[in-house]
């Protein structure tokens, strides 16, 4: 049933045009050169250092981030803004996690 | 400072030091708990700065319990903990606050009365008296005093000898200005005496202010001749008076010159130099415009430039030299063109002998000589112009 929904929903996506973070609840991430990073739709901070971040996403996914002079800016249940000088985004699948 | 900040700087935040094992844990449950945190910044591997609003910032106890974290006020900053701090030098605030309002207070009286245009003490005093019922005096409260058009109507029905009287507030100053009526000035004193002819010449036209004129226009008088007698009245109702008016009369001159056929002019080719040098006090170095050729012949224009600070002159000047390349060019005249050259030369320096109001009315060439490649011209002028002289 579940995955009939999903299933559903994806179909809605690619017919009716619909933007898929809202649809799906993927997260959204916006950035602005290697200075600024908007992560929108996570589930919180799992790693927070000086080089490197880690963010838990909203389909379980998780969002690596590789740099230096990290801040975070503004963290709300919504949306987090990292700055810092940004040089590497990695993006691990949940299914990667689950199995590791 | 964006909208937002100065939202957080008025309502006051804390910065914090967060240390622990379970940092991240913290700053999700923070989130979760919609805390209003920003600029959060690791320091170390455990530690993190972090601006917190202060409403947050005393719920943030049982968190920091949960997590095991310790945390560590850095700064309190805000308009909240501004004001607090102010109210710890309460004294000098209050302080300031009774100045501007003694300030106020004293600016509200008259501290002096001036009075201007009476010289007498008795008169200074009367006004001095009147001005007092009227509430001006010093120490009095200027609201109270009376509207300065009845001050003026006062004094002015005071003083008889008084035309006109101003009254208004400077600062705490009321003045009052007098104008006493005076009496018109006496005329300058002109001595008893005649007016004569200065030089030889035709009468053309008077104008007698006082005495008795003794010529007419179109006849002849020699210098020393009395022209207008300062006497009015005639036998034994005569009376002196110091005789006053203008004589014109038309006066002969003559005028020579000679001028050369041939005429040198001097013509600038375009080519300039510029030096500069540097003047101090009586000596001059040349500081710029080395190594150029120097012309044949040339003229030369300087201008000086005096270095001032402020508006005290220096004895230090720039001064520019600007040398002209020029050469000369001989124009040959010929006799109409050099006599019209000496006319115009001639009557340049009549003009310069005479005065300003005087007027050369006729011109007439006397006598005209070529010879030895020059043209000697007589010419004799009549001028109109005032020929009176007081003896």
């Amino acid at each position: 049933m579940r995955k009939l929904q999903q299933k559903l929903k994806r179909w809605a996506v690619g017919v009716m045009d619909l933007p898929p973070d809202l649809i799906l609840d993927m997260p959204r991430i916006t950035m602005i050169g290697p200075l600024q990073m908007y992560v929108e739709n996570h589930r919180g901070v799992l790693v927070f250092s000086d080089q490197e971040v880690r963010i838990l996403l909203s389909n379980q996914g998780q969002l690596l981030v590789r740099g230096s002079q990290f801040i975070l800016r503004k963290i709300l249940p919504e949306e987090v803004l990292l700055e810092g000088r940004i040089r590497e985004v990695k993006y691990i699948e949940p299914e990667k996690i689950d199995g590791g | 400072m964006d909208h937002q900040a100065l939202v957080y700087w008025l309502r006051g935040y804390v910065l914090i030091k967060i240390k622990g094992k379970y940092i991240e844990r913290l700053l999700n449950r923070m989130m979760i708990e919609r805390f209003d945190l920003w600029n959060v910044v690791p320091l170390s591997d455990r530690e993190v700065e972090v601006c917190l609003t202060t409403t947050d910032f005393f719920k943030l106890r049982p968190l920091l319990k949960e997590t095991s974290c310790q945390m560590q006020i850095i700064k309190k900053i805000g308009l909240p903990f501004t004001l607090r701090q102010l109210g710890q030098n309460k004294g000098y605030y209050a302080g300031a606050l009774i100045f501007v309002i003694l300030l106020y207070l004293g600016s509200n009286f008259i501290w002096t009365v001036e009075i201007e245009g009476l010289s007498s003490p008795e008169q200074k005093k009367e006004v001095q008296e009147l001005l007092a019922d009227l509430g001006i005096a010093p120490f009095k409260l200027k609201q109270k005093a009376a509207p300065p058009d009845e001050v003026k109507r006062a004094v002015l029905g005071q003083f008889e000898e008084a035309t006109w009287a101003g009254f208004e507030y400077e600062g705490t100053t009321a003045r009052l200005k007098v104008v006493l009526k005076s009496l018109p000035e006496q005329p300058e004193a002109v001595p008893f005496g005649n007016l004569v002819a200065a030089k030889k010449a035709v009468v053309r036209d008077l104008l007698v202010e006082s005495g008795t004129p003794l010529v007419k226009p179109h006849q002849l008088v020699r210098p020393g001749e009395v022209l207008v007698l300062g006497e009015i009245g005639s036998g034994e109702t005569s009376k002196q008076v110091p005789a006053k008016g203008k004589v014109w009369g038309e006066v002969w001159y003559m005028g020579q010159i000679s001028i050369p056929m041939e005429q040198k002019r001097t013509v600038l080719t375009g080519e300039v130099m510029d030096n500069y040098y540097l003047r101090l006090g009586p000596f001059q170095f040349k500081i710029w415009g080395f190594g150029q050729e120097p012309f044949a012949s040339f003229s030369r224009f300087t201008e000086e430039h005096p270095l001032s600070v402020w508006s005290y002159k220096l004895p230090i000047a720039i001064v520019k030299e600007k040398i002209m390349e020029s050469y000369q060019v001989t124009e040959r005249l010929d006799k109409k063109e050099a006599e019209a050259l000496g006319l115009r030369l001639a009557r340049e320096k009549m003009r310069a002998q005479l005065d300003d109001e005087a007027e050369i009315v006729d011109e007439n060439i006397l006598k005209k000589e070529y010879d030895s490649g020059k043209v000697y011209i007589k010419i004799h002028y009549s001028v109109i112009e005032e020929i009176s002289k007081r003896n």
